[in-house]
């Protein structure tokens, strides 16, 4: 990228924002169907009634608890990424902190439907809201599930500002790149930028700071997601463990996904010169370090166990690994710690099929965690007599598909209208402008 | 893009380089031509220290919303939990601590958006009219000033940028 003039900077980035072409048409139809399949059967419970899921008592929580978490924990690395690393100043970030960032903002859109599609009656969704009913009761601001409302919320309002700051000066180089209506909806949303001196005074200022405030909150919202677990006595969930191993799991899931999205749009969009394989290598080199922390954390949880010695938390733990949801259990043990310690040879982390494979069985191996840990406990906790079992049911299966096809259309989406690569930050990384046509 | 422009008499200056365009600033600046705009492709220390800007004052806005968040945010849980006093989970009427985790989320949250207004405010955006000067290569490679100016002025200013190597000089009379 060294040679890379400002002006190829633009073109090789501006310049993947053409026409859709009639393959990137189908895909967009494809998965606009499958969120089509999500929207009936979602319509579908809510006409029926929450029944036609699979959760019945004990097993309340079912698989719509589990993409929550899931989505959430993707939604992480895109945090870690944009914010922690850049007050690292850890300059491999910027070719791929845009892509990371939209993720975060999708995931983040995908996980705060699972709430209301759990709630059943989604018409009473004003209850969640910080303000008082009917009744003049307020929401009780003591329970986990109202922190999860503030947190996620909060969450989704940081991450949409912080992408959006940083989308600025792009959206004003596409404005100035095209014409016609094309130049007018770019210019809206450019938000009148014109890379003055004023502009970014204030701009960078203000990034810094989106970075210094989504740091903490980046960490605090999966912990607040894990003390919907902790904070309840249900044994395998009552662990004060709970937040910095679910904050590891999540920026674990959210590398993995961040590796898995990027493969394919740096060779679809021609960015081999800016996404390097340096770039994956140093990511995967955080997928080591996040997936050790997982381990640990899964090994400990075995250990607190025997140290306690409860009954019911022997038991769970015992039940988890040999009992029904053993087949679970040690998939999300092989893929989330022993797949990534593959990753300790270089040749492996240099190589685009293997990156891939990984980082796609890290994602199911992320998701059978969070089935394991939230629907094991519930399954089988302290009277035999109140043990159950839990299948997901077509409809929730067909919300559950809408919910990754929603994801992957909007990402889609935002391969063909937004700039996948911060064009002013990586102008940023080259020293000098190497030469200006036409000047 | 065809967007109205805010008309105001002047100079402009297109640089290749930062490095003539931050002499030049200089220059103008220490000549009394001290009312410009200057135009970068990409953000630049140098330029703002030729300029003799001091950081952005917007950090005093963010620390505002965020203390307005924290106490907003524990005053909404407190006022929750006192306006009905029905004890839930086994806590204290007067439980502070889980009041200090919405207080945690708004603090983020409202300096965040107080961080983005001022942004917006100071950084002069939600103006979709164009300044006088702005070249739409100014997003792409190209540097520029442009000396808002009249008369004798103009002679000045011309003289100075292209001493500071200017490739290309525009007068707006």
């Amino acid at each position: 990228m060294r040679d890379f003039s400002y002006e190829k900077v633009n073109r090789t980035i501006l310049g993947n924002l053409t026409r859709p072409g009639p393959l990137y048409v189908v895909v967009a139809a494809l998965l606009a169907c499958g969120v089509l399949v999500g929207a009936l059967c979602w319509r579908y419970q809510i006409v029926t009634g929450i029944g036609v899921g699979g959760q019945n008592n004990p097993v309340a929580w079912g698989i719509y608890l589990v993409l929550f978490v899931f989505w959430v924990g993707i939604a992480h690395s895109g945090t870690l990424i944009s914010a922690i690393l850049y007050l690292f100043r850890a300059k491999f970030r910027t070719a791929v902190a845009r892509s990371a960032e939209a993720m975060t903002v999708f995931a983040v859109t995908t996980a705060g439907f699972f709430p209301l599609i759990h709630l059943g009656r989604v018409w009473v969704l004003h209850y969640m809201l910080p303000i008082p009913n009917e009744r003049q009761l307020w929401p009780n601001f003591h329970s986990p599930l109202m922190f999860d409302m503030v947190a996620i919320s909060t969450y989704l309002t940081v991450s949409i500002l912080f992408w959006f700051t940083g989308l600025l000066p792009d959206l004003a180089a596409v404005r100035d790149s095209t014409t016609g209506l094309r130049s007018r909806v770019y210019g809206f949303f450019a938000l009148g930028w014109q890379n003055s001196h004023r502009n970014w005074r204030h701009h960078m200022r203000a990034y810094l700071f989106f970075a210094a405030l989504a740091t903490p909150l980046v960490i605090s919202v999966h912990s607040v997601v894990s003390w919907d677990f902790a904070l309840s006595i249900i044994p395998g969930w009552h662990s004060t463990i709970f937040a910095p191993y679910f904050v590891a799991g999540a920026i674990h899931s959210g590398l993995a996904m961040v590796i898995t999205l990027l493969i394919p749009l740096r060779k679809v969009q021609r960015l081999e010169e800016i996404i390097t394989i340096d770039i994956f290598e140093k990511l995967a080199k955080l997928v080591i370090l996040t997936g050790l922390i997982v381990g640990y954390a899964y090994l400990f949880e075995y250990f607190i166990a025997w140290y306690s010695q409860s009954p019911f938390e022997i038991e769970i733990f015992n039940f988890r690994a040999t009992g029904a949801f053993a087949v679970p259990f040690w998939i999300m043990v092989v893929c989330n710690t022993l797949l990534p310690l593959l990753f300790f040879v270089r040749r492996i982390r240099r190589s685009i099929p293997w990156l891939l494979g990984i980082s796609i069985l890290v994602n199911v191996g992320m998701y059978y965690e969070r089935y394991v840990i939230i629907i094991s406990s519930v399954a089988h906790d302290f009277l035999p007599y109140a043990w159950g079992r839990y299948s997901p049911s077509p409809v929730e299966m067909g919300i559950g598909l809408g919910a990754f096809c929603w994801f992957f259309l909007l990402f889609w989406l935002f391969t063909r209208f937004v700039p996948t690569v911060s064009v002013a930050e990586i102008k940023e990384e080259l020293s000098k402008p190497t030469c200006m046509e036409g000047l | 893009m065809k967007r109205k422009e805010h008309i105001a008499k002047g100079i402009l200056g297109v640089f290749k380089q930062p490095d003539g365009l931050s002499g030049a600033i200089r220059e103008l600046r220490a000549a009394g031509l001290e009312k410009m705009e200057v135009f970068s492709p990409v953000p630049s220390q140098e330029i703002q220290e030729a300029l003799g800007l001091k950081p952005s004052p917007l950090g005093f806005a963010t620390l505002a919303g965020a203390l307005f968040g924290l106490v907003g945010g524990v005053s909404l849980a407190a006022y929750g939990a006192m306006s009905y006093q029905l004890v839930t989970q086994g806590k204290p009427l007067w439980a502070w601590i889980p009041w200090f985790v919405i207080g945690f989320e708004c603090t983020i949250l409202f300096g965040c958006l107080a961080n983005f207004a001022s942004m917006l405010i100071l950084g002069g955006l939600l103006r979709w009219k164009r300044s006088t000067g702005y070249d739409p290569r100014f997003s792409v490679g190209a540097f520029g000033v442009f000396v808002i100016c009249d008369g004798r002025e103009l002679e000045k200013a011309k003289a100075i940028l292209r001493s500071q190597g200017a490739g290309e000089i525009h007068e707006r009379p």
